[in-house]
């Protein structure tokens, strides 16, 4: 009886496990599918093509659009025959371990004559790097004596890059940063009028190379831009020019511009 | 074959499946660990710069035997010390700072914290500046609020020796610094530490006219605390300014013109400093951002006691009036003289306007064309003027001044400053021969000396010079 029991008992154990095995197959190749194909890696989409260079600046300064750079032997601290100029530069694209090169061309609306006026050279672009102060050389020529000569820039393709892309980009602090096309470059050897003057129109008066040369005399620096003076250099300057003047005034007479005008702060 | 495999692969995970998942029998088993607590009730201290700061911290632990602890105290994440207790010199700048105090048991590693509040305060912060001089050589001393007396903080604290015959002291508690001049050299000092911040080369550099200043110059903020003026042998010297030392800029050179200001700096609203023109007599102006001296308009309304551009005095004197500490509203008596005697005017200024207030004659004023210091209270409408020994107090709404204190007969009164921010305490700088002494009275309720006397007495200084206010910069 007992045995009985026993070959009953087991073959009824027996077709469970039989069914309960079928059913844990299809479940297991199920769950095996789904395992293999439920994850897969997605590959990264990555820019494709050659890398580029664009001029970089930030928004503010209008360099993409209406300002110049603009550069006078007249008004540096010692008297040069050739300055280098350097223009900031941005790679699109990838990064690269290795030293790459870079060019700047002569675009429509140049009037600085290369070899002349100017130089533009291959310049290496160290690895790694992504901003980039491209050396443009300037020569003091005869004819920038009596002239302003424009230099539009764009960069070249060279066998690293090609032209980079172009727009606006979100920077630190909310500033916005521009890549762009077409630099201009206004140089001359005559006095004119720094870009950064309309920031000293106020507390200097109008510009001109007579006043601009008493100003280097008496305060003994050519670069009065914000930067280099402060604000406290914005306020406190005119106050020694005035003294001067007056000093000036009082043995030569007035100080007379080149327009004729007489000279005051402001 | 395969399916056999297959067969034994789905057991174990049939099996994994069935395992993964155990009811937990909740049968956990507690050890008592070490509690530590850290009892201390204070945990604020407030303590002057280059003080020690000393904190023992009372540990209570629940199972103390066997245990072990490591220490550790920290502003923001600098470890400053690793010992149960905390006991170091401050050097921090004034302000107010955390202190973590972190224990751990060594035992098991779990920790307890305590944080700590410490307020640093300038370690030089409040009291009177007395500028005196003996052998020749000039010095200030502090006398700080807790009665403390420093003879010569700035050479201590600099670790040098500032020559020269002094000439002023000025310092503006919003600006964090104050100035010394003497008739070597100008001075910046941080308020707080007394470190020197720079001198002549860098308050004011490129002079056309060369340092010493001849006579006592005076300093001064303007009422937005943007600008800094210095008024010198008649010329006025502008510079931008700011809230720490860190924004005080140099001064520029003499400001051009044809004028001789009196020693005097007046703000007035935010964007207007008046200035004294003791040639023309009228009152001058300064606008914010401006470096132009111009003559202050006509005031010649009605309502004006006086014309501002038309005054016809020399200014001998001047103190505020009532004021606020925010600045809002500042009134500055001046005291004018002409051949008929003396005057005391007045003009008001919120941080739009300003307009003239008093214009009347001291009359019944004993030895008032003599009187060389004044202050004024900014409570009562009284003012305090000296004559060699004597105090008067001047009542203008009486119109009348009377006696109300004399000290001995060898001793010379050199100067008198009002504690602005009560008005109830008048502090006198007198000398006997090249003794300095500094008497502080505390004034009632009618102006008078309480109980007709001084409260306070501070001797052994040089020969007084001057007595400026030391304004808190917290």
């Amino acid at each position: 009886m007992y045995f009985l029991y026993q070959i009953l008992n087991f073959n009824l154990i027996r077709t469970m496990q039989t069914n309960q095995t079928r059913i844990m197959k299809y479940l297991l190749y199920v769950t095996m599918v789904i395992c293999l194909f439920s994850c897969k890696k997605e590959a990264l989409e990555t820019y494709q093509g050659k890398d580029g260079v664009s001029f970089f600046a930030y928004t503010y300064e209008q360099l993409h659009t209406t300002a110049v750079k603009s550069y006078s032997f007249a008004l540096q601290s010692t008297e040069k025959t050739r300055d280098t100029m350097y223009v900031r530069l941005r790679i699109t694209g990838k990064l690269s371990d290795r030293p790459r090169t870079v060019l700047l061309k002569t675009a429509e609306g140049t009037t600085a004559t290369a070899g002349v006026d100017f130089e533009l050279k291959e310049a290496i672009i160290p690895p790694g790097v992504y901003l980039f102060n491209y050396p443009v050389v300037l020569i003091n020529s005869a004819g920038m004596a009596s002239n302003v000569y424009r230099i539009v820039l764009e960069p070249a393709d060279t066998k690293d890059f090609t032209l980079g892309t172009f727009g606006q980009t979100p920077g630190n602090n909310e500033i916005t940063e521009e890549n762009f096309r077409y630099l201009k470059v206004d140089v001359t050897s005559q006095y004119i009028e720094p870009a950064y003057w309309n920031i000293l129109l106020t507390d200097f008066g109008e510009f001109s190379a007579v006043k601009y040369k008493f100003m280097v005399k008496i305060l003994g620096i050519t670069d009065f831009s914000l930067e280099k003076i402060g604000s406290d250099g914005l306020l406190n300057f005119p106050v020694t020019l005035r003294n001067a003047l007056s000093v000036y005034e009082a043995a030569n007479g007035p100080l007379l511009d080149e327009k004729g005008q007489q000279i005051s702060f402001p | 074959m395969h399916l056999k495999y297959f067969l034994k692969l789905s057991l174990a995970v049939l099996i994994m499946l069935t395992f993964a998942c155990r009811k937990d029998n909740q049968s956990f088993k507690y050890e008592p660990i070490n509690d530590i607590k850290i009892t201390d009730t204070k945990t604020s201290f407030t303590l002057p710069q280059l003080d020690s700061l000393i904190i023992t911290p009372t540990l209570a632990e629940t199972l103390p035997a066997g245990d072990s602890f490591t220490y550790s105290w920290k502003i923001d994440s600098n470890v400053i010390a690793e010992s149960k207790n905390l006991r170091i010199k401050v050097t921090l700048s004034p302000g107010t700072y955390s202190i973590i105090y972190k224990v751990t048991s060594n035992r098991n590693g779990i920790s307890t914290l305590q944080r700590y509040t410490i307020i640093v305060t300038g370690a030089y912060p409040d009291g009177w500046y007395i500028v005196n001089s003996k052998d020749g050589k000039g010095k200030v001393s502090l006398i700080r609020t807790d009665d403390v007396i420093f003879d010569n903080p700035m050479e201590v604290a600099n670790n040098k020796s500032y020559p020269g015959k002094p000439l002023a002291l000025y310092n503006f508690g919003k600006g964090g610094f104050f100035y010394y001049l003497t008739d070597q050299n100008a001075y910046r000092f941080n308020m707080n530490d007394w470190l020197e911040l720079g001198d002549k080369s860098s308050v004011l550099p490129g002079l056309a006219t060369p340092l010493p200043f001849k006579t006592t110059p005076v300093f001064m903020m303007n009422t937005s605390k943007f600008e800094q003026f210095i008024v010198a042998d008649g010329g006025l010297y502008v510079g931008i300014s700011g809230n720490t030392s860190d924004n005080v800029k140099p001064l520029s050179q003499r400001i051009p013109g044809d004028y001789d200001l009196f020693p005097g700096v007046f703000p007035s609203t935010f964007n207007l400093t008046y200035f004294y023109d003791n040639t023309t007599m009228r009152f001058m102006q300064m606008e914010i951002l401006s470096r132009f001296l111009k003559y202050a308009p006509a005031t010649t309304t009605p309502s004006d006691s006086f014309d501002m551009a038309n005054v016809g005095k020399k200014m001998v004197a001047y103190d505020r009036g009532v004021t606020t500490l925010g600045d809002e509203g500042i009134e500055w008596y001046y005291i004018m003289e002409d051949s008929a005697g003396r005057y005391l005017l007045s003009i008001t200024s919120d941080s739009n306007n300003s307009a003239t207030g008093v214009n009347q004659k001291m009359e019944n004023s004993p030895e008032i064309g003599s009187a060389t210091n004044f202050a004024t209270s900014s409570i009562l409408k009284q003012l305090y003027y000296t004559v060699d020994n004597k105090v008067y107090l001047y009542d203008m709404l009486a119109k009348s001044a009377r006696l109300i204190y004399t000290f001995p007969g060898s001793y010379v009164i050199k100067d008198i400053e009002m504690l602005r921010s009560t008005s109830k305490q008048l502090v006198i700088g007198v000398n006997n021969g090249t003794a300095g002494e500094v008497y502080y009275f505390d004034i009632n309720g009618q102006g008078e000396f309480s109980n007709n006397t001084y409260a306070k007495k501070f001797t052994g200084f040089g020969e007084i010079v001057q007595v400026a206010p030391a304004r808190q910069n917290l």
